[in-house]
């Protein structure tokens, strides 16, 4: 696993310590019980879930007399699934969350919402920096100040469904940072889609083609902006640098915008951000959490790495 | 000779000699644009300095020369210029170039002056001023950026006779002339 790289991501995993053994950790132990208690359940359950599926096929097959019937057994089977052990031991891993972000939130001044709106991914996808979606997930918002910059962090799920097949289209973080004075224009930094590609972007795009000096940056994105000045105010050939040198220490891909007073930024991980794990070990183990860290401080290295706070003085 | 042989010779290379040609157009146009934003930039800058060079002249007494010359400077960059003339453009921007080393020398023999680096006025002024430099750097970089587009259009075969007949000239990059901070530092001289 990548640990965090940053001074101050460091130094959140130092005070993480003393915020796991002293709030988390009595937390997760007071929650194992349910853990246990629902790890039996389950075992319980499944044989509920396959006995109900089992009961409503003969049932339906008795009264229609027709094979097909058999698949009645699906839905129903999957209803009872539902009721029987995902609810519960989404109501446990939903509990098991609070324990965890609550107080490690409360440690850095931020606030955490387990399941927030996700009103602006629209806005995210307006700019281009998310693919286009009719269903979408969001969980786990992190939102607070960081060096002086407003941010949000969201894990976000979304994929577009037509009449034939649902495709992610999305999944991973979602990051906004409000500025202290708005951008002129608007710049988009996209990842490069090959010749073919390019073109078929810049095709009723209202904003233009930015050409940067950087070959290595060029290889990777390609920069669209309604004002070549500002563009290259903000892409200056240290941002490009670090920019690159972030993409390379996260390991995802990774888009933004800069718009009206925000930098928006996709980060692509092609899994749950925040994520907790399975239930099966004992819940106040602090090797769980790493991979939480782990994910809370990109904040710190986007804002660390791309220097945000001292660079963009808009 | 066949109609639509006589249509290949003529019409193909007709197309290609006017794609071509608006490419040239459309790469100059956008040399005078970025050409443009350098201006506005510029502009900017130049109204920063008569409040800064007033403010100065109050406490700079020994540096009357200096400030006389930035004065001169900023008088030169302002100074109308035909866009159009590789030459005068050329001037123009060394002139907006040897105006940005003139403050920045100002902004280091200030240091010497302790009365006029403890007014507030002057440290935002300074604030600003690295503010004003750093648009007019990225303008230089939109500036550099369509003027190579547009000089290898006019300088590569068969552009170079297209710009010709079109009377459409290269531009002069905007090139750092001033190497000073390029050079060997020598550390006694910070250390007597």
């Amino acid at each position: 696993m990548q640990l965090p790289s940053t001074p101050q991501a460091r130094a959140l995993l130092d005070r993480f310590e003393d915020v796991f053994d002293g709030e988390i950790a009595p937390r997760l132990q007071a929650r194992d019980h349910e853990r246990l208690t629902l790890k039996k359940q389950n075992g319980r359950n499944w044989f509920l879930v396959i006995a109900v599926a089992g009961i409503s096929a003969v049932l339906v097959f008795f009264l229609t007399r027709d094979t097909d019937s058999l698949f009645f057994a699906l839905p129903t089977g999957a209803a009872a699934y539902w009721l029987l052990i995902a609810r519960p031991t989404k109501r446990l891993t939903d509990s098991v969350k609070h324990a965890i972000f609550i107080p490690l939130c409360d440690a850095l001044n931020f606030t955490y919402h387990l399941r927030p709106d996700g009103s602006n991914a629209g806005y995210f996808c307006e700019l281009d920096l998310v693919g286009t979606f009719n269903q979408s997930h969001f969980e786990d918002e992190v939102s607070g100040h960081y060096e002086g910059l407003r941010f949000s962090l969201v894990d976000a799920h979304l994929k577009d469904k037509d009449d034939e097949n649902t495709r992610t289209v999305f999944h991973g973080l979602l990051a906004a940072f409000e500025m202290s004075k708005n951008f002129h224009g608007r710049t988009i930094v996209r990842r490069d889609g090959g010749m073919v590609g390019n073109f078929l972007g810049g095709i009723g795009n209202e904003l233009e083609r930015v050409a940067l000096e950087d070959p290595r940056f060029e290889r990777a994105y390609e920069v669209y902006s309604s004002d070549q000045v500002e563009a290259r105010y903000l892409l200056t050939p240290a941002f490009m640098d670090r920019l690159l040198a972030l993409e390379e220490q996260l390991g995802s891909k990774v888009r933004l915008a800069f718009d009206r007073n925000s930098l928006l930024m996709s980060i692509e991980l092609n899994r749950d951000a925040f994520s907790i794990g399975k239930l099966d070990a004992p819940l106040a183990d602090k090797r769980r959490l790493q991979g939480i860290v782990t994910d809370l401080t990109m904040i710190f290295d986007v804002v660390e790495t791309l220097r945000l706070n001292a660079e963009i003085k808009l | 000779m066949e109609l639509g042989t006589l249509l290949l010779i003529v019409v193909v290379p007709g197309v290609v000699l006017y794609i071509w040609y608006a490419k040239l157009i459309s790469r100059r146009n956008t040399a005078r644009e970025a050409l443009s934003s350098v201006d506005v930039q510029l502009k900017k800058r130049h109204d920063l300095l008569p409040n800064i060079l007033k403010l100065a002249g109050r406490f700079m007494t020994h540096e009357k020369e200096l400030l006389e010359g930035l004065t001169a400077l900023r008088v030169r960059v302002d100074a109308d210029y035909d866009r159009a003339d590789p030459a005068a453009v050329q001037a123009h921007l060394s002139a907006g170039q040897e105006l940005q080393s003139g403050m920045a020398r100002f902004f280091a023999v200030a240091e010497d002056y302790p009365d006029l680096r403890s007014a507030e006025t002057i440290s935002k002024a300074q604030d600003t001023f690295t503010e004003a430099e750093a648009h007019i750097s990225a303008a230089r970089r939109f500036y550099n950026a369509a003027v190579s587009d547009l000089n290898n259009a006019v300088e590569i075969f068969p552009g170079s006779m297209i710009a010709g007949w079109a009377n459409v000239k290269a531009m002069p990059f905007w090139e750092m002339e001033n190497t000073d901070h390029r050079a060997a530092i020598n550390v006694d001289d910070h250390l007597k």
